[in-house]
């Protein structure tokens, strides 16, 4: 395996391990909620926090990450009450965000190149540092996921009845969209802030076309993902394509050939 | 069967600019069996979420075992809860048992899992709905009436002390219904308080201690077969509506459907 020379190739597959396993378990929740859309919106809106960190000198990631819990804050903002509806909301967040972004490199002196790994990722970018930051935020997302795990399933399924036996349903959203955002910093090398969302869109909505138990999905969900991720890595070192956009492709196509099977060769 | 466990006091709400309650006091003791009764649009289903908590009226409070139902904290686990029209995603990937285990949520606490004891108290709510056969579906796969019935095995996991009802007999076939207000009998026999609502005033006579007629007002009666006296009754459904005149407000229940005997 000559790929694994590569100091960063290894630190590579590593973040990938973990990005896989999680953003799995991480998409099932966002896409039985109905969150794919508005986690497009907020992956995007992460470029805006970025150019932001950049723009005041701060800590792009870091910036970023209580940026786009901003952005999930504001859109659960504008559409309570149902006043505006979550996709006008997500469209609005969307777009005003990475033109926010456009606006302060604009007005940055210089403009650095860097921008386009994190637009795109930049596997050769992964450093030592990365690998224990994602290892960090890794831990939380997993532990979290664990620890309100029967209350997310109980949020998503009927928030009525949860909100009836108590739990927090506003907080459990907003957990989901602070994860989410968290989700992005450990992905940013490998798939770029663009395509982030693939990855928590296109393993689960493969896996749940596979099983209706959600601890299968869970588990499907983490396979297909893991493959896609590794492979795709692989994939892209071989045919010298951009990672990211290989792994998204890669999930692309198990995604359709799993559409495209007869059901009764998916049942259960 | 003294101590009130559900106190509302001088409730008003309204959805801008309807008034759909307007100073509704009820006192609800424990282990009664009450029956809200009343036309479509009338505030029976909005009273209910007020007092589970789930609106906030503009005017007056609730008080759920002495306590101010936003406080209730832990004590909201003893309360089961049968939506009319569950919101419910019904292609989540959840089998019949998990769903009513989901029930327990509260009981079980952040963090844990459930245990033996919460699997035999959900296959004891199975039972007693007759869908224990159906533990291992999912729920998508089930047909109206089931749903209606996986809802009601729901509330009884957590071993309700209160139990609140929103017309939980609606999509359910009428053999189901009947055994299903003799269930709520044997919990009202176990001391369990239940508040039901319900169009169906005839069956609801028979099992409910008290009745309460409610259109924007509300109107109390802690002694129901004074209330729908005999001929009362048969007036109701023969005809589109009947009027029941008590204290000095007369008022009038409208039937929605046909009779189906």
């Amino acid at each position: 395996m000559e790929i694994l020379r590569f100091a960063f190739m290894q630190r590579a597959l590593f973040i990938g391990l973990i990005v896989g396993v999680l953003g799995a378990t991480l998409g099932v929740f966002v896409v039985l909620k109905r969150l794919s859309f508005m986690g497009a919106g907020i992956s995007h809106a992460a470029f805006g926090g970025i150019a932001l960190g950049y723009f005041l000198g701060w800590d792009p990631i870091l910036t970023a990450v209580i940026f786009c819990i901003s952005v999930g804050i504001g859109i659960s903002m504008l559409i309570e009450n149902n006043r505006i509806k979550e996709d006008t909301a997500v469209g609005i967040f969307f777009t005003s965000t990475m033109a926010l972004g456009i606006l302060l490199i604009g007005l940055k002196e210089g403009y650095n190149i860097d921008l386009l790994g994190y637009l795109f990722g930049n596997i050769l970018a992964v450093s030592r540092e990365d690998l224990v930051i994602s290892l960090a935020i890794g831990v939380i997302i997993a532990f979290s996921l664990y620890f309100f795990f029967k209350e997310l399933v109980l949020s998503i399924l009927d928030p009525e009845m949860a909100r009836v036996i108590g739990l927090p349903v506003s907080f459990l959203h907003h957990l989901l969209v602070a994860l989410f955002a968290l989700f992005i910093v450990i992905s940013v090398r490998i798939v770029g802030i663009i395509l982030v969302s693939a990855l928590l869109t296109i393993p689960a909505a493969t896996a749940l076309q596979w099983s209706k138990n959600l601890r299968k999905v869970l588990v499907l969900s983490s396979i297909d993902s893991l493959g896609c991720v590794l492979g795709g890595l692989a994939l892209s070192y071989y045919l010298d394509t951009s990672p990211g956009a290989t792994i998204v492709i890669l999930a692309t196509v198990v995604f359709f050939t799993t559409f495209l099977l007869p059901l009764p060769l998916k049942k259960k | 069967m003294e101590e009130p466990i559900i106190e509302v006091k001088n409730v008003s709400f309204c959805y801008p600019p309807l008034e759909v309650l307007e100073d509704v006091s009820l006192t609800v003791k424990k282990g009664e069996f009450l029956a809200i009764i009343g036309p479509n649009g009338g505030g029976k289903t909005t009273l209910l979420k007020i007092i589970l908590g789930l609106l906030k009226p503009q005017k007056g409070e609730v008080y759920i075992a002495g306590k101010r139902v936003e406080e209730l904290g832990k004590w909201r686990s003893k309360i089961g809860y049968v939506p009319q029209t569950a919101q419910i995603d019904y292609t989540f990937p959840i089998t019949v048992e998990e769903f009513v285990m989901t029930g327990r949520f509260g009981l079980i606490g952040l963090g844990r899992k459930p245990q033996a004891h919460d699997w035999e108290m959900v296959r004891k709510a199975l039972r007693e709905v007759k869908m224990e056969e159906w533990n291992k579906k999912q729920i998508g796969e089930l047909s109206g009436g089931q749903r209606q019935k996986i809802l009601i095995a729901r509330s009884l996991a957590l071993e309700p002390e209160i139990l609140i009802l929103d017309e939980p007999t609606t999509a359910v076939d009428p053999e189901s219904s009947e055994s299903f207000y003799e269930l709520l009998l044997r919990l009202h026999e176990q001391g369990i308080t239940i508040i039901t609502v319900s169009h169906d005033v005839g069956v609801v006579a028979q099992y409910a201690d008290s009745i309460a007629c409610l259109n924007r007002r509300l109107i109390k009666h802690d002694r129901p077969e004074e209330v729908i006296r005999e001929g009362v009754l048969e007036e109701m459904y023969g005809r589109e509506a009947a009027f029941f005149h008590h204290g000095t407000i007369p008022h009038i229940v409208v039937r929605e459907t046909p009779p189906e005997r």
